[in-house]
């Protein structure tokens, strides 16, 4: 996933909080090319689901240890998301089968300002 | 040669080596393998060469279960049977398919896949098929090859499609041409007569289809090859020495009743920037055969989970995008691709799903109290589904969403959910299996491992009646390959 480099602060701060650790060196992330689409997502899975409104405690869930370089980042997320779907550790959204790290991520969007 | 039962003395009485019931692919089959051989063979067929609405009025019946097709539009009563309404589709059995598995309640068929692997060779032949068998890297090329998936429990096979062969134009030719083969049209079967005892047959009934008067038949083996509803009403309706029917002694007749459900416009497969070309499952041409590559699960992936078997097709989307499949569209290509362009136009696939049933004696074909103008028993069908039926289909979608997600392909949207039922649409696909199943034991099955009915030596059924379990294929190329075996059994039979 690409984001730009406001909005990866601001989920790499949420995550570095969850994972205690020393904020993250500065960004240098391609543009994100849809992330009103990502928050669109974001937005009806967090009311689907009916799941957790607090940004924090999303970025918990997505997990501790994200990497502050862009593209390890990037790659990070992949991880987990195919991890997940390997586990069956999905979810739907309008019956749309998403893992739930691209979920959980959606709705770090749809709740960051 | 062909003649027609009115040609045929009232009252008189016939004899042959073989007899076989029926001119659809099995009935065929066996006459075309026996053909110029040394037996005479006597071919019965209810209708004409061409489509006659009066005959085809004989296979009225009753749906008393799940919404079906009308009795009478879901088979052809004619020379070349339900060829003439066949789609063409070729694929055999997995081996797992005969195998007892114990997840699926009455599964094992008494053969093995390897036992008909000659058969189906030749049931190609028949078929008009073409090339290689069935490796898969056979019939893959570069620009239309199957998808690799990051999914071990994804696995991709294909159909072959047959012209498709409609037997009514093609075998009255050959029919006419053998020496040692005589059809008879417009000579309907209403009656399988046992001997006193009910040993063996003494006497098929036949009764002209047009007119008044009939003839009787004696054969050293007769083969019921009507179809895998007509089969068992037949036997059914013979009742007058054995109660309940011929073969029946178990009750068993008519039940198992299987279809292969077809949830179709199922699912919604929207493919990002990163899947592969979708050609090898679009209907193409290779090395001169038409093909269509279909997806599954492999049997591993559907044993691990006890789920039946289902083929998946990529059909055309028909409905309206959704409102969420435009922003869907754009995040998948940031997950799966995010190093190329979002193409303008998103591509979209719904899914054919043609699956297996468990086999269950509940779904059944039974005899109606009405009579049609011949005097046999209408034919009443009970066709049921079952939770783990539905629960598969949509496991199966679920797991191939997974699947796709994992390898970057593309996002699906469910519509099916497992615990709910089929959706009201979901039909059969006119295939009608398993009402003389194939069993070893007599308490469990119909006929034995030649298709033979239990406890009558002279007595035979081909067709797909005889399925013990379904599958997910479509069933002609098994039900031909089948008969071409029944075909060489017979003339081995006799002496």
């Amino acid at each position: 996933m690409s984001l730009d480099r406001r909005e990866a602060l601001r989920l790499i701060v949420a995550l570095s909080v969850a994972a205690c650790s020393a904020p993250p060196p500065p960004l240098a992330l391609p543009p994100r090319r849809h992330a009103a689409a990502a928050r669109q997502i974001g937005q009806a899975w967090l009311k689907a689901a009916g799941v957790m409104t607090d940004a924090q405690a999303l970025a918990d869930a997505l997990g501790a240890g994200a990497p502050a370089e862009p593209a390890a980042f990037t790659a990070w997320i992949r991880e987990r998301h195919q991890a997940d779907l390997a586990a069956g550790r999905t979810t739907q959204v309008d019956g749309w089968l998403l893992s739930l790290t691209e979920a959980r991520l959606y709705g770090l969007y749809a709740l960051l300002p | 040669m062909i003649v027609e039962a009115s040609a045929i003395e009232p009252g008189s009485h016939l004899e042959a080596d073989v007899c076989v019931v029926g001119t659809g692919p099995a009935g065929l089959a066996i006459a075309d393998r026996l053909a110029g051989g040394r037996r005479q063979v006597l071919v019965l067929e209810s209708g004409g060469l061409k489509p006659d609405p009066a005959v085809q009025a004989l296979y009225a019946g009753d749906n008393i279960g799940r919404g079906y097709f009308p009795l009478d539009a879901c088979r052809i009563r004619g020379f070349g049977g339900s060829s003439g309404c066949w789609a063409g589709l070729c694929r055999p059995l997995d081996p797992e398919d005969f195998e007892a598995r114990p997840y699926v309640p009455h599964s094992g068929w008494p053969i093995r896949r390897a036992d008909l692997d000659a058969w189906y060779a030749e049931a190609e032949k028949f078929l008009g098929l073409r090339g290689p068998g069935w490796d898969l890297a056979r019939w893959s090329t570069k620009g239309a090859a199957p998808w690799t998936f990051a999914d071990a429990r994804i696995a991709s096979t294909f159909f072959k499609l047959s012209k498709p062969v409609r037997l009514a134009e093609t075998m009255p030719g050959p029919m006419r041409a053998a020496e040692n083969i005589r059809v008879v049209l417009g000579a309907s079967l209403v009656r399988v007569g046992l001997a006193p005892g009910g040993g063996q047959v003494q006497a098929l009934h036949v009764r002209r289809t047009r007119g008044e008067g009939g003839f009787t038949v004696a054969a050293r083996k007769v083969v019921l090859a009507c179809g895998g509803i007509e089969n068992a009403r037949l036997l059914l309706a013979s009742d007058d020495v054995q109660r309940g029917g011929v073969g029946n002694g178990h009750d068993l007749v008519g039940r198992y009743f299987m279809e292969h459900p077809h949830t179709d416009g199922e699912g919604l497969l929207l493919g990002s920037p990163a899947l592969p070309s979708p050609a090898f499952y679009q209907r193409h041409t290779r090395l001169g055969q038409p093909i269509w590559g279909s997806l599954g699960l492999t049997a591993e992936a559907r044993a691990q989970e006890g789920l039946l078997a289902a083929t998946l097709v990529l059909l055309p989307r028909r409905d309206a995008p959704r409102a969420l499949e435009e922003p869907m569209r754009q995040v998948m290509a940031d997950t799966d691709a995010p190093d190329r362009p979002l193409p303008e136009k998103g591509v979209a696939f719904t899914f054919g799903t043609p699956s297996e049933q468990v086999p269950d004696p509940e779904s059944r074909v039974l005899l109606a109290g009405e009579r049609d103008r011949l005097g046999v028993p209408r034919v009443r069908l009970d066709w049921r589904v079952s939770a783990v039926d539905q629960r598969s289909v949509a496991r199966t979608h679920a797991i191939l969403a997974e699947a796709l997600a994992r390898s970057g392909f593309g996002r699906v949207r469910l519509t099916l959910t497992p615990g709910q039922p089929f959706p009201a649409h979901t039909g059969g696909g006119r295939h009608h299996m398993g009402t003389t199943r194939m069993h070893a034991d007599p308490t469990k099955g119909v006929v034995d491992a030649d298709c033979r009915v239990h406890g009558l030596p002279d007595l035979y059924v081909a067709g797909s009646s005889v399925f013990t379990t379904s599958g997910s294929a479509n069933p002609t190329l098994t039900i031909v390959a089948l008969a071409r075996r029944l075909a060489a059994h017979l003339d081995e039979a006799l002496p």
